[in-house]
Formats: C-alpha cells, sequence, structure tokens
C-alpha cells in the first residue's frame, strides 16, 4: 500500500489524518458543551483544560494535515460527478478547513483575553497571543459560538453526503477514505 | 547668659522636644502612586491581583517608634486581577464573600527598628471572619524636606490563603489555586500637618 496519496487511494497518512481529527472534533463538542454548562468549579476548569488541549492539538494536525495535502495529490473525484457538484465539495471542504482554523484561533483568542492560564494536557504552558481584554475576550467568545454552529453544520453535511455517495450513488468516495479500494 | 533666661531657654527647648516627640507623624498615601497589591498562583502559573480601595491611617516616625502604629482597612470588592473571570469568582462565597465581608482589616503596633535600616511590626490581618497575628518587616524611607515631607513604604507579606477561608468547600486544595500568597505594599506617602 503506498503511503502517498494517489489518484486512486488515500495514503493512511491522509486516512489516519482525516479520521483522528474528526474524533478529536466530537471530543471538542462534547467537552465544550458540557463544560459551558457547568458552574465555575475546579472541574469545569478541569474540563475546560481538556477541551484546550485537544483544540490546539486539532489546529496542530490540520496545520499538518494542509501541508501534507500540498504536497500530495489527492484521489480523483468519482466520473460520474458533475462539475458543480465537484466545486460545491471543493469550497465545502474550504470552509471546514478554515473553521477548523479559525475555532481554536478564536478559543487561542478568548483564553488569552480572559488571561485565563491553562496548561496543555496539565504540562505545557499555551502561551498569550492577546493582552488582557475583556472586551475582545467577549468578542472573541461570541465568534467561537457562532462558528462552532458553523462547524456542526458542515461536518453533518460532510457526514451525510458521503453516506449518500456510499448507499445512494455507489461512487466509493466513502470506502475511499476507510481505506478500502474505490472500486 | 543669666540664669534664668537660661532655665527658659531649656523649658522651652523641653517642650519643643516633648511636643514634636508625643506624636508620630501623620502620613497620607498618595494612591496614584501607591499599590496594595497581592500575588497568587493559578495552575503553579502565577498571576497578580491589586486592590484598588483601601482606607489607611498610618502615624510613623523613626525616632517615636513608641507612638506609630497603622490601621488599614481594604474594601475587599476593589480587587482587580484584570481577568474579569478571576474577579467574579472572587467575590463568590468560597472565596472573599464581598456581601458578608466587605472589608478586611489590618493593624500594625510595636514597631521596632530592625537590621539594614528596616523595621518590623506585630501586625494583625483579618479577612473575612479570620484574624490572624504575623510579622510584618518593612521598610520606610522619608525624604525631601521639613516642609514637603514625603515617604516610601514597602512590604512583603507571605500568607497562607487557607488560614483566612480565601478558596474553600472544593477549592480548598492546592490542584488549581496555590495555598501561598505574596502581599505586596508600595505606597507613597505625604506627610499631614
Amino acid at each position: 500500500m503506498p503511503w502517498r496519496d494517489t489518484p486512486e487511494q488515500w495514503s493512511a497518512v491522509s486516512r489516519a489524518f482525516h479520521w483522528i481529527i474528526a474524533l478529536l472534533i466530537l471530543a471538542m463538542l462534547v467537552l465544550g458543551f458540557v463544560g459551558d454548562d457547568m458552574a465555575r468549579s475546579p472541574a469545569k476548569a478541569r474540563v475546560f483544560m481538556w477541551h484546550k488541549s485537544f483544540g490546539m492539538l486539532i489546529l496542530t494536525l490540520v496545520l499538518l494535515r494542509l501541508a501534507w495535502r500540498s504536497i500530495n495529490q489527492r484521489p480523483v473525484f468519482p466520473r460520474a460527478m458533475p462539475r458543480w457538484q465537484i466545486q460545491a465539495v471543493k469550497a465545502g471542504h474550504i470552509a471546514l478547513y478554515l473553521l477548523l482554523l479559525a475555532l481554536p484561533f478564536s478559543g487561542w483568542v478568548m483564553n488569552s483575553a480572559a488571561d485565563f492560564p491553562v496548561r496543555l494536557f496539565g504540562w505545557v504552558r499555551l502561551p498569550a497571543i492577546v493582552a488582557p481584554d475583556h472586551e475582545l475576550k467577549e468578542i472573541a467568545e461570541v465568534v467561537h459560538k457562532v462558528l462552532v454552529w458553523g462547524l456542526i453544520t458542515l461536518v453533518s453535511g460532510h457526514a451525510l453526503l458521503a453516506i449518500k455517495h456510499e448507499w445512494i450513488d455507489h461512487d466509493g468516495v466513502l470506502r475511499r477514505m476507510l481505506g478500502f479500494p474505490s472500486r | 547668659m543669666r540664669r534664668g533666661a537660661a532655665w527658659i531657654l531649656a523649658a522651652v527647648l523641653l517642650l519643643a522636644g516633648v511636643s514634636a516627640a508625643s506624636a508620630a507623624q501623620h502620613w497620607r498615601v498618595l494612591p496614584k502612586s501607591s499599590e496594595l497589591a497581592f500575588f497568587a498562583s493559578y495552575d503553579r502559573i502565577e498571576f497578580k491581583g491589586v486592590f484598588h480601595r483601601f482606607d489607611s491611617d498610618l502615624w510613623f516616625s523613626a525616632d517615636d517608634l513608641a507612638h506609630s502604629h497603622f490601621r488599614v482597612k481594604v474594601d475587599v470588592a476593589s480587587v482587580d486581577t484584570r481577568s474579569v473571570d478571576r474577579d467574579e469568582v472572587l467575590s463568590e462565597a468560597d472565596w472573599f464573600d464581598f456581601k458578608r465581608f466587605p472589608s478586611a482589616y489590618f493593624t500594625a503596633t510595636h514597631i521596632e527598628a530592625a537590621e539594614d535600616q528596616g523595621f518590623t511590626a506585630k501586625a494583625d490581618l483579618k479577612i473575612r471572619d479570620k484574624q490572624h497575628p504575623l510579622a510584618f518587616p518593612f521598610t520606610f524611607v522619608v525624604r525631601g524636606d521639613q516642609a514637603h515631607l514625603k515617604a516610601h513604604m514597602q512590604a512583603k507579606v507571605p500568607l497562607n490563603r487557607l488560614d483566612y477561608d480565601i478558596g474553600s468547600g472544593e477549592w480548598a486544595d492546592d490542584d488549581l489555586v496555590g495555598f501561598r500568597v505574596r502581599v505586596v505594599v508600595d505606597l507613597h506617602l505625604q506627610a499631614v500637618e
């Protein structure tokens, strides 16, 4: 099995990036919603420590993934896909990447502006990227929460469309990301 | 000098000396150049807070320590750690509990000279409903001429927040907020006539 992407197949590296990031996104959503609901307490601080830790991990992985994609040719779209659909899918993926970068950044700004020191995974301190600023923290918080709904919408659409392609179109795009040969 | 005049001169000098020594100099804090701060730690990372509002009654003369004393009343709700979230937590019942205990009280008496031109006092600190004695070493440097006397007072006081029930209940361990807190006093003073 080739370790670079080919026109027919996603490499193990690409697939690992995809599914690890997908799982982390799910974990993040749970941590974020549960944590937001908690009253201020050491437990809440711990929940958000994990949320912020996974968030910065996702940011790192997404940047690495983008670098990996830039030096690889991605597998071809199914022959039966009309051109408008391909354009839409590309736009959707770009939007996903943008959200996956904007979300951790807005979270990072929010954390820095709130002057809330945090040690990622209880170990290395996340440096502040802005000075303490309450208004900026409130703005970043709104941005972060709105973008989360954008992500939920896009990820749901992404997953549903992948299932549709597999079970209705039978064009193998999902199988390909799962590592099975596409035809 | 005639003997009568000498006695009168001695009496005048004695009275002047006595009246000068019967009360220490009264000082007022210059708020813009003074700071009542503390350093605490969250997740082993230090953060700074200040109390913006405090009333002080300071009497100090290096040559009249017997009549020197300090009394400070701190408005705890004026705490500012540059983080609204943090300040809101500090107002809660498990922390300073602004509603029930709006003030903290500090008094210092029995001031003595200490080494390195510093001083030390016996102090009492009351936060919430907990009062504890503590040693209070400080420096007090006077400058300026007789008409415009100024002073700079500095002190560093280590405290254990648990002694004053600051951060109790689920916050009573030092997993997140350390027990040790350092109070740093930096006051610029002006003599009061």
